[in-house]
């Protein structure tokens, strides 16, 4: 199989690994830490597959507003330390991608936001992806579209591949071509609903097409 | 994601192997399984309760109300799979098994009746390796008279290395007559001290096994440990499997005999350690489950190149609280 991708830019959460499993278990712990009952976790899954912000989507599962802001800070901090990331875990296909992209002498930047850039490489290491990427750029999840943006007009690649609605923002506002993937953070529903780009399941289909697309 | 594909009842829920099942069950297949935890202690003082959908109070397994109890949540919760994490569990849901006090559905993972006392009698391990051919260290029990010399003292039915000792006997072992009968001695052996941890599809008759080197054990559990494949090994556990047809994930204790390995401990479960390769891929506790569920166990034990180091932390949980 021939790729004529140059350079491709990588989200990671939801992305290259799943997202929900980590989510929901610091929701629970956070839940537990503030002594509140537990919620529906598939529906706040759903909840927030639809874009549903984390206090909302637990007003919505009946908290009060001062339980659903004390759980929802809690979670903030919790989510991404360990034990919960080691619940991450890359998407079936996914190292064998990633080392096909690099045998055909595809360029991999890894674009991703993290409160703890530390914690991100040492689960690099620990899934073997350590050495899969020529650069790895960790934004502050506050400033995300702002600061992704920067880095993918300085990295300039032939398409990113995100998740969700921040990742669509910040291809626009470089000017990147972008291909959305349904497999974390948003739901394809909405990912259809707020971007122009195209939404594929999961990224070995964005990347699949992408290849299709040039090499016709 | 709505859809519960299981409901998974996990023993001795306070235990680290349990800790180990619920967050490689959460990893794998997140709220898709309803996960619900037993033990002796209530839900405030358990760490797997955090992550647990349930988790119910049962007396010890000592008690003859345990199989009531674990009837009892099995019906509660139409739990489908049921892995114990506890030796004297795994004989007792092996038993609950073959005597169908369990609904026929509920996958037990454990293997049978016999395979599981011989597991948690030391002497029996002993014996029943003898007999196979796979090397074992000399044992012998403590109350029919040890012959004098130096050896290493266990429980005959004891877990996690509690109360084991090096002693010289006569002399040394300060028991009572009536707490010897409580004890083996076994032959000292000599380091290094070696986990094996085996993923056996009885079906398929493969085996996959990653051998964990116990550098530093706390409570008897490994905390740190050097991680590799070795095929003499892999061998040696695959002989155990295949004899006492264990399917499924479990452990199996070596050290060295002069120039050779001898089987010290089977574990029919995985152990508090065997988690430790989780992050390199290698999932035993999530292979065990796919198993059961006819799903394909190897995407969950990717290979091993080299070894790798891993140590492990302690974290802090809130289980409880009130307001």
């Amino acid at each position: 199989m021939e790729i004529f991708a140059r350079c491709l830019a990588l989200d990671f959460d939801g992305t290259l690994v799943s997202c929900a499993p980590r989510q929901l278990a610091a929701l629970r712990a956070a839940l537990s830490y503030c002594g509140v009952k537990p919620v529906d976790l598939s529906e706040h899954w759903r909840l927030k597959r639809e874009g549903t912000a984390t206090v909302a989507a637990l007003r919505l599962q009946g908290l009060s507003e001062e339980f659903a802001r004390a759980v929802s800070e809690r979670w903030h901090a919790e989510v991404e330390r360990y034990p919960w990331l080691s619940l991450d875990s890359p998407f079936t296909g996914v190292p064998e991608l990633l080392k096909a992209l690099i045998g055909n002498g595809v360029e991999l930047a890894l674009v991703t936001a993290r409160r703890y850039p530390r914690l991100l490489r040492l689960q690099l290491d620990q899934m073997g992806f350590g050495e899969c990427f020529t650069a790895v750029h960790v934004v502050s999840p506050t400033d995300a579209v702002e600061e992704k943006a920067a880095v993918l007009r300085a990295l300039a690649p032939d398409l990113f591949v995100g998740d969700s609605e921040v990742d669509a923002a910040a291809t626009k506002l470089a000017g990147t071509p972008f291909a959305a993937v349904a497999s974390g953070q948003r739901s394809r529903d909405y990912l259809c609903a707020v971007m122009d780009s195209p939404v594929f399941e999961d990224v070995l289909g964005a990347v699949r097409a992408k290849w299709v697309e040039d090499g016709r | 994601m709505n859809e519960t594909l299981h409901s998974v009842l996990i023993g001795s829920g306070g235990a680290g192997a349990a800790f180990g099942a619920v967050m490689s069950l959460r990893r794998h297949w997140d709220s898709r399984v309803r996960v619900v935890v037993i033990d002796t202690n209530p839900a405030r003082l358990v760490a797997a309760s955090v992550l647990a959908d349930a988790c119910e109070t049962i007396p010890p397994f000592s008690d003859p109300r345990a199989a009531d109890a674990v009837r009892m949540v099995v019906a509660l919760y139409n739990v489908d799979t049921y892995m114990p994490v506890f030796d004297s569990e795994v004989v007792l849901a092996a038993r609950l098994h073959e005597e169908e006090e369990l609904p026929k559905s509920v996958r037990v993972l454990a293997p049978s009746v016999a395979s599981a006392l011989i597991c948690e009698d030391k002497l029996a391990t002993h014996r029943w390796l003898t007999e196979q051919g796979i090397p074992s260290p000399y044992t012998c029990d403590l109350a029919a008279g040890a012959p004098p010399g130096a050896w290493f003292l266990k429980r005959r039915y004891g877990y996690g290395s509690r109360d084991a000792r090096r002693i010289v006997f006569p002399g040394q072992d300060m028991l009572d007559p009536g707490e010897r009968r409580e004890y083996i001695v076994q032959e000292r052996c000599s380091g290094p001290e070696v986990t094996l941890d085996v993923f056996s599809s009885l079906c398929e008759g493969l085996v996959r096994v990653l051998c964990r080197e116990r550098l530093e054990v706390k409570e008897g559990v490994c905390t740190k440990a050097r991680v590799f494949e070795d095929p003499e090994l892999a061998a040696l556990a695959r002989k155990v499997a295949q004899g006492l047809q264990l399917d499924g994930s479990f452990c199996v204790q070596v050290m060295r005999r002069r120039d050779e390995w001898v089987v010290t401990d089977i574990n029919a479960r995985p152990g508090g350690g065997t988690s430790m390769s989780a992050p390199l891929g290698i999932d035993f506790f999530a292979a065990a489950f796919a198993h059961a569920w006819g799903e394909d166990p190897w995407r969950f034990l990717r290979s091993l190149q080299g070894e790798a180091f891993v140590v492990r932390q302690y974290t802090d949980l809130v289980t409880a609280r009130s307001h």
